[in-house]
């Protein structure tokens, strides 16, 4: 039995409609391609926040904000991050707590907050914030993707102050040494060494 | 069909829309944004910026060099379209920059360069027709970051190191004149052990940071590149040639550590910790860092305090402005810096070259709080 040839008409629809699904691919691939650092697909970023202009007459504290944009799949039982900063204009005072939480002690999704540790004084002395997380639990206090809110996800704060010899329009590079969230797997490890882990760095501009 | 055709091809619209309009009309200024091809910043990204008093960044790149412009919303008075667009080129001195923009931005923003390279000055200065234009921080630990805050755009700049700049000061001054201070001669007649590392530029002998013997002074080898110290009986000035370099006096530290200090020195601590505000002076050429500062704190009516030590051949300086060693702790004192360098050697050793940056500051603990590295 020979096959029934398609008419003109279904055929004109199948073309327009073939034409159709191809174009609307191209611009969903156009669409992703243009947003593509704002879909989950790259990977994480850990930034330090620049924050408005310090007053060279403001001799308080100021806080700078450590912010990481999303986690992998996996769990995050220890994180440490150095951060270069100019010893001679800025002192550095301390961490703060952010807003990231991390699972409780029965591992359920709860909220806690991480106990980073960190030595002001050394920092001070070396020009290097060295800052650790280590989850003592076994993966229960660990960071993992669903403790990550839709808003900015504040990891931790820093505290400094300016020192005397900070001038007007100085400005100060906080920058990322070194930075790992460290998983079980070292495959799903994110850091900074191995790309899997992008960072921004952050500036302290002084004004008047 | 025909409406089925129109509700598709109305949601594509929708989608080219949201997906082209996404850059700028609903820009996102928590993330950095990148430049376009043409270099522009629509007027309702700035409007946005401003706003929301939001820290926006730009980033963009030319010939693998990145760059980035930060804008501070409070900082912006009026908006337009702008152009963001520069070109880097290497140049043999430092870094050339060609701005896109003919005019003032109207504002100033921050212009943040990410060399590919480190570079060993702290500080450098922007070029314009030979004209010093802005100063610009050297900041980074591996490869160097410029920041220049700009609020004058000129069409083309040439960025480059303070340290470029006195040593072609330093090797003009040698072709000018034949009757040089001839420190390098003098030292090689009398060679020590910890001389045989030495490289000579002008009329200035620089460290080549192959010494490994303390000198008879007791001073460690001096690090690589930097200028060997002048023994003070060697010295000579030629007071008929006169240069010039930046000298300031603070002691900033002393307010993070006030519980530390005598209280009876509480009020000669001025309140931002500044003795000497950066100060241009005037001196002659073979004066050393002590010359300079003797005369300084003469003429500003500042007090200063000094001993002499054999041992080190050179003048130990115990207060300034009535500040003394001590004061504020036991790990206290008075330290000199030159070109963000501290010389592991006495200020009465260090002869100065033109243009050079001596900055005197009290350290409240053996010089980690004023970013000395190192060990003595």
């Amino acid at each position: 039995m020979s096959k029934k040839p398609m008419s003109p008409e279904n055929k004109k629809k199948l073309i327009i409609g073939t034409g159709i699904g191809v174009f609307l691919l191209l611009l969903i691939l156009i669409f992703l391609f243009i947003n593509w650092d704002k879909t989950p697909f790259g990977a994480p970023v850990l930034t330090i926040e620049t924050p408005q202009k310090i007053s060279i007459s403001e001799k308080e504290e100021f806080t700078v904000d450590v912010t990481i944009s999303a986690f992998g799949d996996a769990i995050y039982p220890a994180a440490s991050m150095s951060i270069g900063f100019d010893t001679s204009c800025l002192e550095f005072i301390g961490i703060e707590e952010g807003s990231v939480f991390i699972r409780n002690d029965e591992g359920d999704v709860a909220q806690k907050l991480p106990e980073w540790s960190c030595n002001p004084s050394q920092c001070n002395k070396t020009g290097k914030i060295n800052i650790m997380y280590l989850d003592t639990t076994g993966g229960k206090n660990a960071f993992t993707k669903e403790l990550l809110s839709d808003e900015e996800n504040v990891v931790l704060r820093l505290n400094f102050r300016l020192r005397g010899s900070a001038r007007k329009d100085d400005v100060y590079d906080l920058i990322f040494e070194d930075a790992v969230f460290a998983s079980s797997d070292e495959k799903d490890s994110l850091a900074m060494t191995t790309d899997t882990l992008k960072v921004r760095n952050g500036k302290i501009v002084v004004g008047g | 069909m025909k409406r089925i055709i129109c509700l598709i091809l109305a949601l594509v619209l929708l989608m080219t829309t949201t997906a082209c309009s996404g850059n700028f009309a609903q820009v996102n200024l928590n993330e950095p944004i990148s430049i376009p091809e043409n270099g522009i910043i629509e007027k309702s990204a700035l409007d946005k910026v401003r706003s929301e008093n939001a820290i926006a960044t730009f980033t963009g790149s030319s010939n693998d060099i990145k760059y980035e412009w930060t804008v501070f919303g409070s900082d912006i008075n009026e908006t337009r379209d702008i152009n963001l667009e520069v070109s880097l080129n290497k140049s043999e001195k430092g870094i050339k920059i060609s701005f896109s923009e003919a005019d003032d931005f109207g504002f100033p923003a921050l212009l943040s360069i990410y060399l590919n390279e480190k570079w060993t000055s702290d500080s450098a200065t922007a070029f314009s027709d030979g004209e010093g234009v802005y100063s610009v921080s050297v900041t980074g630990s591996k490869t160097s970051i410029l920041n220049i805050s700009v609020d004058k755009v000129v069409a083309e700049w040439e960025i480059i190191p303070d340290m470029a700049i006195q040593s072609e000061n330093t090797t003009a001054k040698n072709e000018q004149t034949s009757e040089k201070v001839t420190v390098s001669q003098n030292n090689s007649t009398e060679k020590d052990n910890y001389l045989s590392g030495v490289q000579s530029s002008g009329d200035r002998v620089y460290s080549d940071g192959t010494a490994t013997e303390k000198d008879k002074y007791d001073t460690d080898p001096v690090p690589e590149g930097k200028p060997m110290p002048v023994e003070p009986e060697n010295q000579e000035i030629n007071n008929k040639k006169k240069h010039t370099c930046t000298f300031s006096i603070e002691c900033s530290t002393i307010l993070n550590n006030l519980s530390d200090l005598d209280p009876d020195k509480r009020h000669l601590v001025p309140s931002d910790g500044v003795i000497l505000p950066p100060t241009k002076v005037t001196f002659y050429e073979g004066e050393s860092v002590y010359d300079v500062l003797q005369r300084v704190c003469k003429e500003n009516n500042i007090h200063m305090e000094s001993s002499w030590t054999p041992v080190y051949n050179s003048a130990y300086i115990e207060g300034i402005n009535n500040l003394y060693e001590f004061d504020c702790g036991e790990l206290s004192g008075w330290m000199y810096r030159v070109n963000g360098w501290y010389p592991n050697y006495g200020c009465s050793r260090y002869q100065l070259a033109d243009g050079e940056k001596v900055e005197w500051r009290y350290t409240c603990d053996l010089g980690n709080d004023v970013g000395r590295e190192g060990t003595w």
